[in-house]
C-alpha cells in the first residue's frame, strides 16, 4: 500500500538544486491534496521550499524536513482562511486538475486535516508512523488514532 | 475489510496525483530592493540559483575576480524578505553568504568591493520569518534589592564583571563574570546608560530629576575610599541626550563615546584604558547614518550593511529610536531591534540581534519572547542578556565574534497560533502570573464560550525552538460543548506560562499537566 517515492526519496547528494528538483512535484502534490488549491499548494511548497533553501545542510534528513514544513504551511494557510473543518469541496481547478467525484475521493476530501495528512501521507506517500508523526509533529500514538478514525470515516463511505 | 478500503485510497490518490499537471516553479526573479512585498513564485528561481552558487563556492571566500560572477552578488537573498543589489565594480571581491543553519533567517548577501567603495550588504529580518530562536543559558543570578526598570539602561559589561545600577538602593552591584561573586557600592549619584570601563569604573548618564546639567560621569567601584564617588564628570547637550536611544554610549579608544556619531564625551580616567585594540586594527566606533537604522558603517568606511527590518504591522514605533551599532571583538559590530507586534501597553516585542560580521557579511537571531530576555549591553566584550524574575536578575550572555547557535526549527513559525482566532490574548504584563492551571482553565472557557462546533480544530501548537502542542478534547454529546486537555506534548520541562506574540501559550510542567 502506497509508493514510497512518491513523497520524495533519500536526498540524492548534497546539492539543493538536485534536491529541489527532485522534491517540487511531491511537495506541490501534497501541498494539493493538503489544501484542495493549486494556486495555493504552488506557492506553499515553494514556500517550503524557499524556507530549507536558507538552511541547507542543517537538516539531517531534508525530505522528512520538506515534509513537516509542507503539512504546517499547509495547515496555517487553512487557518488563515478561515476554513472551518468540515466538507471542504473536492478542488476541480483550471489547469487540468479534476479530482474526481466518486464518493471515496470526496470522503477523502472531507476528512478533518490532519485525518487527510495522515491518509495521505500513509497511502500516497507510504511513509511509516513515525515518519508521518515527525511530520505532523505529533506521537505515533496519535497516528494510529487518527487513522483509524480516518478509515472508520472512509469505510461508511465507501460503496457496498 | 480494511484491506479494501486502503488499496481503494492509495487508488483514488495516485489517480489524483497522476491527474496534477505540476507547474514550473515560476518565472526569473524580479526582486526590487526597497520593496517589502514579493511574489513568491518569483522567487524560488533565485533562491535555486542561490543555492547552486553556494554549493559551488562552499562558503569560501572566492579571490578570482574573473572568475566572480555578478550573478551571485544581485540573486542571494533569503526568502521572505529582498535581496542585496550591488554594483559590480571592475575589480570584484565577492564573499559567500553564510550558510550555517544557525543563522535563521537571514542574510544575504553580496559585497562588492571597489577601489575606494565600502562593501555593501543587506541583512534582511522579518517578522514573518524570523530568524532561529536563541536560547539564552542562564550564567548568573543576582537577588535584586528593589523594583528594577530599564535594564538596559542600568546593566553594563567589560570582560571579568558586570555592573547593574540599583536605582532604589543608589548602589552599583559588582558581579564578577567568573564566578557571579557580587560587591555592592553605594554612589554618590545614580547614573543610566552605563558603561564599565577595563578597571570597572562606571561611566553614565545622570539627569537631575529637578533640573539642572545632564552630566556623563565617571565613578570608580572598586578602588578603596574613592569608590562610588564622582571621579570626573562633564556636561553634555541636553537636546541631544534628553530622549536617547539605549546603549548611546560606549567605550572608544580614549574615553566614552556618543556610539552614534563617535563624538567623545568623557576621556578615561587615569589608569583607565580603552578595550584591547582589534586584530584587524579597525577602530571600535560604528556610524550609524540615518537614525532609524538603515545603515551602519565602519567609521573608516571598509564594510556597509544595510539592515532590511520588516516589522509587523502592529509594531510599536520606538520613541528614541534603535540602538546604535556595538562594535563586536570580532572586528564586526552587533545590532538589535524589534520585530513583533507591540503589547497593550507599547511594549515592543520580538526583539532580534543582528551580527554584523567583518567579511561583511550577517546573520540574525531572535530572543524568545514571553520569557524576558532583552539585550542588556553589547560591546567589544560580548552581549549580555538580562532579565527579571521574581526577587532575582538573571543574566546570559551571547559569547563574541561569533553569531549565536540555536536549533534548528522546522518550516516558519506563525504569526498566530494554529488557534487562530480562537487564541487567547493575554497582556504579557499581567502580574503576578497566575499558576499555569489558571491559565489552562481560563483557555477552556474561552473556548467553550466560542459559537462553534466540536469540529473545531482544538490544537495549540507554537513552532518554535520550545514546541508545546495541547491539545482539547472536545465533547457535545451531553448536548453543550465541553473542553478537556486530553494530551499535551512538550520539548521541555516548564513551569511558568508565558505569552508569545500577544496570543497565550502555555508553559508547563509536562508531566503535572498530563495527569
Amino acid at each position: 500500500v502506497g509508493v514510497r517515492t512518491n513523497l520524495g526519496g533519500e536526498r540524492a547528494d548534497g546539492s539543493f538544486e538536485e534536491f529541489f528538483t527532485s522534491a517540487w512535484p511531491w511537495a506541490y502534490r501534497l501541498a494539493v491534496f493538503l489544501t484542495h488549491d493549486s494556486s495555493a499548494a504552488e506557492d506553499l511548497a515553494q514556500e517550503a521550499l524557499a524556507s530549507m533553501s536558507r538552511q541547507w545542510g542543517a537538516a539531517e534528513r531534508p525530505e522528512a524536513y520538506l515534509r513537516r514544513s509542507v503539512v504546517n504551511l499547509c495547515w496555517n494557510w487553512h487557518r488563515h482562511r478561515r476554513v472551518v473543518a468540515r466538507r471542504l469541496p473536492l478542488a476541480v481547478s483550471d489547469d487540468g486538475y479534476d479530482a474526481g467525484f466518486d464518493e471515496l475521493a470526496d470522503a477523502l476530501a472531507a476528512l478533518p486535516y490532519r485525518q487527510r495528512a495522515v491518509v495521505v501521507l500513509r497511502y500516497y506517500g507510504g511513509l511509516s508512523e513515525a515518519e508521518i508523526a515527525a511530520a505532523l509533529g505529533c506521537r505515533p500514538g496519535t497516528v494510529k488514532s487518527l487513522a483509524s478514525r480516518a478509515l472508520a470515516t472512509l469505510a461508511e463511505e465507501l460503496p457496498r | 475489510m480494511s484491506t479494501e478500503i486502503e488499496r481503494r485510497i492509495s487508488a483514488v490518490l495516485q489517480r489524483q496525483a497522476d491527474a496534477m499537471r505540476i507547474p514550473s516553479p515560476g518565472a526569473p526573479t524580479e526582486v526590487a530592493v526597497g520593496t517589502e512585498t514579493h511574489d513568491r513564485r518569483r522567487l524560488l528561481p533565485a533562491l535555486v540559483a542561490a543555492a547552486a552558487v553556494i554549493a559551488v563556492i562552499g562558503g569560501v571566500v572566492v579571490a578570482n575576480r574573473r572568475d566572480a560572477s555578478p550573478t551571485v552578488g544581485t540573486e542571494l537573498g533569503p526568502a521572505t524578505t529582498m535581496t542585496a543589489s550591488s554594483t559590480v565594480a571592475p575589480t570584484t571581491e565577492t564573499t559567500a553568504p553564510r550558510t550555517s543553519s544557525t543563522t535563521g533567517s537571514t542574510v544575504a548577501t553580496s559585497t562588492t568591493v571597489g577601489a575606494a567603495d565600502p562593501v555593501s550588504s543587506t541583512l534582511t529580518v522579518s517578522y514573518l520569518d524570523p530568524p532561529v530562536v536563541y536560547q539564552p543559558q542562564v550564567e548568573f543570578t543576582v537577588p535584586r534589592v528593589g523594583e528594577v526598570g530599564g535594564l538596559p539602561r542600568r546593566i553594563a559589561i567589560n570582560a571579568t564583571h558586570v555592573v547593574f545600577v540599583d536605582a532604589t538602593s543608589s548602589q552599583a552591584v559588582l558581579i564578577d563574570r567568573a564566578n557571579g561573586e557580587t560587591s555592592r557600592v553605594t554612589l554618590d549619584v545614580v547614573p543610566v546608560d552605563v558603561v564599565l570601563g577595563t578597571s570597572n569604573v562606571l561611566y553614565g548618564l545622570v539627569v537631575p530629576e529637578l533640573g539642572g546639567p545632564i552630566e556623563i560621569v565617571a565613578i570608580p567601584l572598586d578602588n578603596g575610599d574613592a569608590s562610588g564617588h564622582v571621579a570626573a564628570s562633564t556636561p553634555v547637550e541636553p537636546a541631544k541626550y534628553t530622549e536617547r536611544a539605549e546603549e548611546m554610549f560606549g567605550l572608544g579608544a580614549d574615553g566614552i563615546i556618543d556610539r552614534t556619531d563617535g563624538t567623545l564625551l568623557l576621556p578615561y580616567l587615569a589608569g583607565e584604558a580603552g578595550p584591547p585594540a582589534r586584530s584587524n586594527g579597525e577602530t571600535w566606533q560604528y556610524v550609524q547614518r540615518s537614525y532609524n537604522p538603515t545603515r551602519f558603517t565602519t567609521i573608516d568606511g571598509p564594510h556597509e550593511w544595510l539592515p532590511v527590518i520588516t516589522r509587523s504591522p502592529d509594531a510599536p514605533e520606538l520613541y528614541n529610536g534603535d540602538p546604535p551599532a556595538a562594535p563586536s571583538s570580532d572586528g564586526g559590530a552587533t545590532i538589535w531591534t524589534w520585530i513583533g507586534p507591540g503589547l497593550a501597553d507599547g511594549t515592543p516585542t520580538g526583539q532580534v540581534i543582528g551580527s554584523l560580521h567583518p567579511d561583511g557579511t550577517g546573520s540574525w537571531i531572535m530572543m524568545p519572547d514571553g520569557y524576558g530576555w532583552e539585550v542588556a549591553d553589547s560591546g567589544p566584550f560580548g552581549t549580555t542578556l538580562a532579565r527579571t524574575t521574581d526577587g532575582s536578575i538573571e543574566f546570559a550572555t551571547i559569547p563574541p565574534a561569533e553569531p549565536a547557535t540555536a536549533d534548528l526549527v522546522p518550516a516558519a513559525f506563525t504569526e498566530t497560533d494554529e488557534l487562530g482566532d480562537l487564541a487567547i490574548g493575554v497582556d504579557r504584563n499581567v502580574t503576578p502570573r497566575g499558576p499555569t492551571e489558571q491559565f489552562l482553565e481560563l483557555m477552556r472557557q474561552r473556548l467553550q464560550a466560542q459559537p462553534t462546533t466540536c469540529d473545531v480544530p482544538t490544537t495549540v501548537t507554537r513552532r518554535d525552538a520550545l514546541t508545546l502542542r495541547i491539545t482539547f478534547g472536545c465533547d457535545d454529546s451531553a448536548g453543550g460543548i465541553d473542553y478537556r486537555i486530553v494530551a499535551i506534548d512538550g520539548t521541555g520541562t516548564f513551569d511558568v506560562p508565558i505569552i508569545q506574540r500577544r496570543q497565550l501559550c502555555l508553559r508547563a510542567a509536562v508531566g503535572e499537566l498530563c495527569t
